[in-house]
């Protein structure tokens, strides 16, 4: 076939698709009005990005300062309060305290009676030991 | 192009070749063409796409259009890759204002070389509607397109070749 009619050809059938397509454009104000609000949201939307991402970087700068900051203003603990805590002792440990206890805790003597039986500790025992 | 009033203006007198030219990018898929052709237009009214003269402005307006498309095309295959449900699919080439059994004859026709078309490989499609749906160059459409006018004449004389025996197939 002739160049020149292959040509023409093709043509022909491009100028046929393009009558049937040119119809079903969509108006140019439809399409053009839809970018503008579209335009207008990113504008929204960029904007509240940038101010999203300032506040997401305050907070990251805000939070090891004020941290370092309560850990500088921490109170100190003085050596008397040390020693107090040392010194503690529960205000109900008298509570676990059986009658009888000491009896438990010493060691009988031969030889005493019963009456006599006191209630020694060792401390008592060999002071008595040593005189 | 020196005032967006007159930008606007070019951009309007070229809309119906430039939808044109989005179907054509788009696989013939009505609501990705229009969407693209919004885009397209949301990027000029950012100043994302500037006309700088160096081409003709049908030219620059098609090359913005075929990457709009192509970038399209990426992010909807990321969709369906995530499983993402795309938009309506392709709408039905009948126009708004005539009678759907006429348009239905006149757009037999269309409609077949339309499928023919969606046959040949991209590049020989894309320069074979430039030239002559739009009536543009073979190097005005290797500009769009991105290659090299040998390149373009190629993809031209094979996209010709292959569209003839694929129109006379039944």
């Amino acid at each position: 076939m002739n160049e020149d009619r292959e040509r023409e050809e093709i043509a022909g059938w491009f100028r046929h698709l393009r009558q049937t397509e040119e119809r079903d454009a969509p108006p140019f104000d439809e399409v053009w009005e839809a970018a503008r609000s579209r335009a207008t949201e990113s504008r929204s939307r960029r904007l509240y990005y940038r101010v999203a991402a300032a506040a997401a970087l305050l907070a990251l700068l805000a939070v090891p300062a004020l941290w370092r900051q309560r850990r500088r203003q921490a109170p100190e603990v003085t050596a008397a309060q040390i020693a107090s805590i040392s010194q503690w002792k529960s205000p109900t440990a008298f509570l676990i305290e059986t009658p009888g206890q000491e009896l438990l805790k010493t060691v009988p003597r031969i030889g005493d009676g019963f009456m006599d039986m006191r209630t020694l500790n060792r401390e008592e025992t060999s002071e008595e030991k040593r005189r | 192009m020196e005032t967006p009033d007159l930008f606007r203006l070019h951009l309007e007198a070229n809309h119906p070749a430039s939808f044109a030219w989005a179907l054509s990018c788009c696989g013939y898929n009505h609501m990705e063409a229009e969407d693209v052709l919004q885009t397209v237009y949301l990027k000029v009214l950012e100043g994302r796409a500037v006309y700088n003269g160096r081409a003709a402005f049908r030219t620059w307006l098609f090359a913005v259009i075929r990457n709009t498309a192509a970038s399209q095309r990426r992010w909807n295959a990321f969709r369906r890759l995530r499983l993402v449900p795309l938009d309506k699919g392709a709408r039905d080439c009948v126009s708004r204002s005539e009678d759907p059994a006429e348009a239905a004859d006149r757009n037999e026709g269309a409609a077949r070389l339309r499928q023919r078309l969606q046959l040949l490989p991209r590049r020989q499609r894309e320069v074979l509607h430039l030239v002559f749906y739009q009536d543009l160059t073979v190097a005005d459409a290797a500009r769009v397109v991105g290659v090299s006018v040998g390149s373009a004449r190629t993809h031209y004389e094979r996209g010709k070749t292959r569209l003839r025996q694929l129109m006379e197939m039944k």
